[in-house]
């Protein structure tokens, strides 16, 4: 779009600039004395002392110039802004390309997620330091400069004839009030086609009042009822509630939304024992990253891959866009539903065992690190009101894909069961399982038979698997009521050696 | 804190109080499964915190099970917690030995409870001379515990858990067959006897561990006269093994210094194991025998090498000249191996006694080493 805008505005402007200079041009000769009209006149004077012919009308004087007439320097100054005006479109255009073809430029190294995030900053640059602005000014300075050469040529040529001024002058109001016309219609009209970047600024300096009157209103207005403490995580019947109050509980306000998990405070002195690497601010870049190229892309390969992505990410409360519906939506379209139970499609496996993690990945975090606000979740509750149970289907020996589409089932408030023990889930799926069962029990009130079951299968694994055990420590924690910090749930890659150390150097004796 | 630590510190707080939540004892059955190091520890402590409060609920023993599962069950990746004094499993064992009469099947519990008192301490003894003193003091003869052993031996239980409660009868025997009292009734102890006989001879005698807690057993059972009376007559050959005993045991050296009641003994009994495996016991430890007894032994050879007993004299030389090989290589083998201070002097003078016995056995009775 914007390569069209600069494009367009440097052919405008070199228009514009050569009407403008033709005009000037044309008019710049009365800025200088008229010699040839003085000459004339004094010719006649001389003619007249010769022959002693009288002069008609008052004794003639000597004519002498006294600077050019003000209507004529009224014109050229708003002539030469013009010309102006539309060299600055130009000079703009010209540097416009310069920094579009540097936001074009290909990043070569790296892989494709840190290429993705190179350019979201890029990107993100372009939004903070409103470059969207700079390119819709073009158009805009191009209209004034019009608006302004209309007025200059009616004022001149009012000067020289009134009936072919008043033609111009009927053109140029009968645009202006046209233009007015459109800016007025598209400003309480956001649907209508003639938007320009003029309605767009009035209509953004419109919402900067309402939004400064209100508060103003809430200032000097009656005082509200402040927003009522909302639980995070409670637990109730934990058998450490009876000394705590309400044991495994945060007290947060409505704003914990917008908080990421690291400013968390909790009421008891949990420290985290997990610490995330990468900050929240590297989430929020990751999220508007998978957000754009979801919103995008639609090869199944930038696909697959941007799922595989998701559950890398902490969707913390800071993080406005969750492209969940987004997802929810490819994931169905993986599945043939013509038949009694959904079948995945043939060669789509891969995006619906993706889709299905990231699915299941987004909803479950989130439900347990932000708040969700009712209104929000219900909007896309509703769309799985029809949710067809996907984990009915017999997958054969793809335990991955069948525990996945259990977990999306469950996710969604229906349970169909997995046999656990029978399951030969691949190291990786099980370690994320394990990972997506904290979170679910961390925000249930009641750890589930499912819960428990795999719970039970994964401490029974020989040898075990430190990141699923130390999952699973957690969330046998969470079931007898032990404090933990909501980072401990978000770090994905938790260590044995440090769910170990609270352990005694023994010396292991032997059997007989 | 870890994870790990933190869950049992609140199973510890859960557990200490009168009542339990239901998902309190899910949550610790869910825990230990889990074969780690840590588990173990941390389980034996929970274990110890629960056994040292009064009046434990019903709870309160399922969570002690639960522990003691966690403690103590065998899997390869984990050894089981040093354990020190065991007299918490002694009480939860007490415990759950009476409840095999009323029909609660708890043998997995036992089996994990019997597990700390068969464990070698690192230098390789057994048994643990803490846990030896601990027993001493508790009251194993009590009615309930023995009428769980008892039920324990009995040829329908597992092997793995009467093996286990092979080596608690060793621990125990000075209270079981030196009590002044009876603790089984006639009939109970002729069917322990043999139920005991059928799993160690039938089964179990192909290991050193069962080899030396049987042998163990019948110098406690000898020593009494109650119990030798109903020693089965295929259980003396576990005196085979009499060189595995430990020479400091006190049955072993009241069983020789009152050899010749017990050679009388064996000679009224019928069929002739008795007195075959005794005789030959006697030449194994000819060095520690009185004189009285020494003569009244060579006689007895004498007397053997004239009439029908050359078989069994030539089987004694054998098993000596075995032992002495034995020996030999063993102390061939000490400058390789690091053994506890005084070792290799008692293993050579053990070498040249039973060098002596062989000696002597073979001029008396002219066969030939």
């Amino acid at each position: 779009m914007w390569p069209d805008t600069y494009r367009g505005g440097f052919t405008q402007s070199g228009l514009f600039s050569a009407v403008t200079s033709a005009f000037i041009v044309g008019v710049q000769s009365e800025l200088k004395p008229d010699y040839e009209g003085m000459n004339n006149r004094l010719l006649e004077m001389l003619l007249n002392a010769t022959t002693g012919t009288l002069p008609v009308g008052p004794a003639a004087s000597v004519p002498r110039w006294s600077g050019p007439d003000p209507v004529i320097v009224q014109v050229q100054c708003i002539s030469y802004a013009t010309l102006s005006a539309t060299l600055l479109v130009s000079f703009l255009a010209i540097l416009g390309k310069q920094w579009l073809n540097r936001y074009r430029q290909s990043e070569t190294h790296g892989s494709v997620v840190d290429r993705s995030r190179v350019r979201e900053r890029k990107l993100s640059g372009i939004e903070t330091w409103g470059f969207r602005v700079v390119m819709e000014a073009l158009p805009l300075i191009l209209q004034c400069a019009l608006l302004l050469l209309g007025f200059a040529l009616s004022r001149y040529l009012w000067e020289v004839n009134h009936s072919v001024s008043s033609v111009v002058i009927g053109f140029t109001s009968f645009g202006f009030l046209f233009y007015l016309s459109i800016v007025m219609g598209s400003i309480f009209v956001s649907d209508s086609p003639f938007q320009t970047p003029f309605s767009l600024l009035v209509r953004f300096i419109i919402g900067l009042a309402i939004s400064y009157w209100r508060n103003l209103q809430q200032t000097f207005g009656p005082k509200q009822r402040p927003p009522q403490p909302r639980t995070l995580g409670v637990r109730l019947g934990s058998p450490f509630s009876a000394n705590t109050g309400r044991g495994h509980e945060l007290e947060a306000s409505t704003a914990l939304a917008c908080i990421p998990p690291s400013a968390i405070q909790f009421p008891w002195p949990a420290t985290p024992l997990f610490v995330q690497g990468t900050g929240a601010e590297s989430d929020r870049l990751d999220a508007r990253c998978i957000c754009r190229m979801l919103a995008m892309s639609t090869g199944a390969d930038i696909v697959t891959l941007i799922m595989g992505f998701i559950p890398e990410v902490i969707w913390h409360g800071g993080i406005k866009d969750v492209p969940l519906k987004h997802i929810y939506r490819i994931l169905m379209e993986c599945f043939d539903f013509s038949g009694l139970h959904p079948v995945v499609i043939s060669g789509l496996r891969d995006v619906a065992y993706l889709s299905a993690r990231a699915f299941v990945h987004i909803e479950l975090q989130r439900r347990c690190i932000t708040q969700y606000k009712d209104h929000k979740r219900d909007g896309w509750k509703a769309l799985c009101v029809e949710h067809p149970l996907l984990s009915s289907t017999d997958h054969g020996p793809d335990s991955d894909i069948e525990t996945v589409l259990f977990m999306v089932d469950v996710t969604l408030g229906y349970s169909n069961g997995v046999p656990w023990e029978q399951t030969q889930m691949t190291p990786s799926h099980h370690a994320w399982m394990s990972h997506v069962f904290l979170y679910h029990v961390w925000h249930e009130e009641r750890v589930s038979e499912a819960v428990v079951d795999f719970v039970e299968t994964s401490m029974s694994l020989r040898p075990p698997s430190d990141i699923v055990i130390t999952d699973c420590l957690l969330i046998i924690g969470l079931m007898i009521g032990v404090p933990f910090h909501v980072s401990d749930i978000t770090v994905r890659d938790k260590r044995l050696d440090l769910v170990l150390s609270c352990s005694r150097s023994l010396t292991p004796p032997t059997q007989p | 804190m870890a994870i790990l630590g933190k869950v049992f510190q609140v199973f510890s707080a859960i557990f200490s109080k009168s009542t339990q939540t239901p998902s309190a004892l899910r949550a610790l059955r869910l825990v230990t499964r889990l074969a780690v190091k840590d588990i173990s520890d941390a389980s034996y402590e929970l274990f110890k915190t629960i056994m040292a409060l009064d009046n434990l609920t019903n709870q309160h023993w399922e969570a002690a099970r639960l522990a003691a599962h966690g403690a103590f069950e065998r899997n390869v990746e984990s050894s089981p917690p040093l354990v020190g004094e065991p007299k918490e499993i002694l009480k939860f064992l007490d415990h759950h030995l009476g409840l095999q009469d009323t029909g609660e099947d708890h043998t997995s519990s036992i089996v994990s409870a019997l597990e700390p008192f068969l464990t070698k301490l690192p230098c390789g003894r057994w048994p643990d001379p803490l846990i030896v003193e601990c027993i001493g003091k508790f009251n194993c003869a009590s009615p309930s515990f023995v009428s769980g052993m008892r039920s324990i031996i009995h040829p329908r239980n597992t092997f793995d858990l009467r093996w286990r409660a092979t080596g608690l009868i060793a621990l125990t025997s000075d209270q079981w067959f030196d009590s002044s009292t009876p603790v089984m009734e006639t009939e109970e102890t002729s069917e322990f006897c043999e139920h005991l006989a059928v799993y160690i001879i039938d089964d179990a005698l192909h290991g050193d561990f069962v080899q030396k807690c049987s042998v163990t057993i019948l110098f406690g059972m000898l020593r009494s006269p109650e119990w030798r009376k109903h020693v089965a007559a295929r259980f003396w050959s576990v005196l085979a093994y009499c060189t595995l005993v430990d020479e400091e045991q006190e049955s072993f050296k009241w069983c020789l210094r009152n050899a010749i009641e017990l050679l009388e003994f064996t000679r009224g009994l019928t069929g002739g194991e008795g007195l075959k495996w005794w005789y030959g016991t006697l030449w194994f430890h000819y060095d520690k025998l009185d004189i009285t007894v020494r003569e009244e032994v060579e006689k007895t050879a004498r007397d053997m090498s004239l009439g029908d007993g050359l078989s069994d004299l030539n089987l004694y030389l054998n098993l000596l000249g075995q032992e002495v090989a034995r020996i030999r290589q063993e102390v061939d083998e000490l400058p390789n191996e690091i053994r506890p201070a005084g070792f290799g002097v008692r293993l050579r003078a053990r070498l040249v006694a039973l060098e002596g016995s062989c000696h002597r056995l073979a001029r008396i009775t002219g066969l030939r080493q």
